[in-house]
């Protein structure tokens, strides 16, 4: 069985690329939504996750899950106050540009 | 050859100050064909790293070129003959200095150059800051890794910049504030927006859009153009200053000009570059992008 916590420090090495690790992030969410109602993505420990990080991992979740997914199926724990802007800000627009 | 003097400070976020940077090195800047030129420091009393990154792609465009090229660094004060030694300004027109930033005592993060937006590439500011601000809390650091981050990925994703990214950093423990600058020498914003289909026919308007955020050249499924209005908000919203000088337009913002003050450049910066000067320390920052 997936596990329904995905820890994004695991896929956040200093050599990756920040886009490379988002769609990790996201394949791994994506895989465990396949045997689990609800995943929750841990950002504790991830610091400089800037808009492409956010903005990759949720299109990739809304193109394979669908937007209603966000909040619902996969939840975001663990973010700093900026990553909290930031997330939200990613998320308004992955939503607009879904619809 | 062409001989150009800074005689004159050179403050990292001061429009002015960049304006006139930018006005002596223009003949050097715009070269498109192999040049010899020189440049005398040795008068500047300050320049700090956002003259450091635009020296530097000078610098590099050269060599590609196959011009060459002279800098005659500062004399004193001290300060600032350590900074240019340290900052690799020094280190890039001599291999065998070296820039020891990793020193207890060094208020630089010394030159770098890359190509892609990776979690590491903020590593040396973040070790500069807490070198000297120790107890700095994880806030700080992850706005200040955002930042960085969001400066990068704009360089990967848009730029097509010959020379890559060049970023660098100074520490001011007097004021306990963080001043970095990136530079690239690639399209620019207007014209990373037109590519888009955008319709924007002036580099003064593009960088009214991208400060307001949400226009982007889609190039990737990243973009979503929230990279410079996030660097701006959190400027204007943790009492730092964001300098962005792109082709002919500069924009200068501050908690108290939070959308940005732009103006045209008579002397244009032929690529990107961003200045960004953070306050450090507790209670310094209210991360609020």
């Amino acid at each position: 069985m997936s596990p329904s916590l995905i820890r994004s420090i695991d896929y956040c090495n200093p050599d990756d690329r920040i886009v490379d690790s988002a769609q990790r992030v996201a394949a791994a969410v994506i895989a465990a939504c396949g045997t689990t109602d609800v995943v929750t993505v841990s950002m504790d420990g991830v610091l400089g996750a800037s808009s492409s990080f956010f903005n990759v991992l949720l299109s990739d979740v809304v193109a394979s899950l669908g937007p209603e997914a966000i909040g619902t199926r996969v939840r975001l724990t663990g973010l700093t106050r900026t990553q909290q802007a930031v997330f939200e800000r990613s998320r308004q627009a992955v939503l607009r540009s879904a619809s | 050859m062409i001989d150009s003097r800074i005689d004159f400070n050179v403050q990292d976020l001061s429009g002015t100050d960049i304006k006139a940077l930018l006005g002596r090195l223009a003949p050097i800047l715009s070269a498109t064909e192999p040049a010899t030129w020189r440049v005398d420091a040795s008068r500047c009393r300050y320049l700090g790293p956002t003259a450091v990154v635009v020296l530097a792609s000078a610098w590099l465009c050269t060599k590609q070129h196959g011009g060459t090229s002279e800098f005659i660094f500062p004399t004193e004060p001290p300060e600032l003959v350590a900074f240019c030694r340290y900052s690799g300004l020094a280190r890039l027109v001599d291999e065998s200095i070296t820039t020891e930033s990793r020193h207890p005592n060094s208020e630089t993060a010394a030159l770098q150059r890359f190509d892609r937006a990776n979690w590491g590439g903020s590593t040396p500011l973040v070790d500069l800051v807490q070198r000297h601000a120790p107890d700095v809390d994880d806030d700080t650091i992850d706005l200040l890794r955002l930042c960085y981050s969001e400066i990068a990925q704009n360089i990967e994703d848009h730029a097509r910049s010959p020379i890559g990214g060049l970023a660098c950093g100074r520490f001011f423990r007097s004021t306990q504030e963080l001043r970095i600058a990136v530079a690239d020498r690639g399209l620019g914003i207007a014209q990373t927006l037109r590519q888009a289909g955008h319709e924007v026919s002036e580099d003064f308007r593009a960088l009214e859009l991208v400060l307001k955020g949400n226009v982007s050249s889609k190039r990737r499924s990243n973009n979503m153009g929230q990279g410079i209005s996030n660097l701006a908000a959190i400027a204007a919203g943790n009492r730092g200053r964001l300098l962005i000088a792109s082709h002919e337009a500069i924009a200068e913002v501050t908690s108290k000009r939070p959308s940005g003050r732009i103006s045209r450049l008579h002397h244009g910066f032929p690529g990107t570059l961003v200045s960004l000067s953070l306050p450090i320390g507790a209670g310094n920052t209210h991360p609020s992008p």
